[in-house]
């Protein structure tokens, strides 16, 4: 592209070509939404198998897992950052979507144990699950998210008839649909992409 | 019919299209720029400055993992230049 004076047909083609081209920049490699997923869909199940099989204890809390995924969501997030040339308006507002997410998360499994409520934490859980799936699914025009979120949702309703330990099941479920399988698609895109600037296409 | 002036720091081609590219975004690494508007590194970094001196977008510079890296980001007084610059147009394409 040249130093040139345009005319004013040229300068709105220029215009919508180039928003065009930002809007389409959509970087994602998927492995947080892989990472979160798994150590969802393992602590469920663990915490499932705890609950269900007499002899099976484990010598921790599953749930202390999401701590070590946490630290490797900040190590993986600050390694991604160096590949990121830009960000756009809907990274950050999934960015937030996925903040306010996890405060959420945070607050409803205190609540739980506090309030004595813990019936009622599972289908919420999955409520939760669905809503910046959804959205994430909605803005980026994702529809692995989107279904993944309508999951997550029929769960939570299936999972407010079934108060046993068959609910953790659905959790561990809701998560793999959510994330996993979304992560996986996303991954493979992430990967093509790579290949496609490498080879100069 | 009264026509706007079409301002001369965005009336032309490689600066045009840098601002379009950064009213899309939060914020745009100078590589990215490049990318997307083919220029030269040479070139993009003049008319990026001008942009600068115009007061339409700030620039930051620092460094990620020892590797200089220059993120530009459009400001309030360059979206406004912008939207003043699609109005104008719009005045002169509904002749």
């Amino acid at each position: 592209m040249e130093e040139k004076i345009l005319s004013e047909q040229e300068s709105l083609q220029l215009i919508t070509k180039m928003i065009t081209q930002a809007k389409n920049n959509y970087y994602e490699s998927g492995l947080g939404s892989l990472l979160w997923g798994f150590t969802n869909l393992i602590c469920f199940v663990l915490v499932y198998l705890e609950e269900t099989i007499s002899w099976f204890r484990l010598p921790f809390n599953p749930f202390y897992l999401m701590l070590i995924t946490f630290v490797l969501q900040i190590y993986f997030d600050r390694r991604e950052k160096k590949y990121k040339q830009v960000t756009t308006f809907k990274q950050e507002t999934c960015q937030y979507v996925w903040l306010t997410f996890g405060v959420s998360v945070l607050i409803l499994t205190m609540a739980g144990g506090v309030a004595d409520i813990g019936y009622i934490v599972l289908p919420l859980l999955l409520l939760l699950f669905g809503v910046p799936t959804m959205i994430t699914g909605l803005i980026n025009k994702f529809p692995p998210f989107i279904i993944g979120g309508i999951f997550c949702w029929i769960f939570c309703i299936i999972a407010l008839f079934y108060k046993s330990d068959f609910t953790y099941l659905l959790v561990a479920a809701g998560a793999g649909l959510a994330w996993i399988i979304p992560g996986f698609i996303l991954r493979a895109r992430f990967y093509k992409n790579i290949a496609k600037s490498k080879n100069g296409v | 019919m009264e026509f706007k002036e079409l301002d001369p720091i965005l009336h032309s081609q490689l600066r045009l299209a840098v601002m379009s590219l950064l009213i899309s975004v939060k914020e745009a690494e100078f590589t990215f720029l490049k990318e997307k508007t083919n220029a030269t590194a040479g070139n993009l970094s003049v008319q990026i400055n001008k942009l600068k001196d115009a007061g339409y977008i700030d620039i930051i510079k620092q460094f990620n993992n020892n590797y200089p890296q220059t993120i530009c980001k459009i400001n309030s007084t360059g979206i406004a230049a912008f939207e003043n610059y699609v109005k104008a147009l719009q005045s002169y394409m509904t002749l």
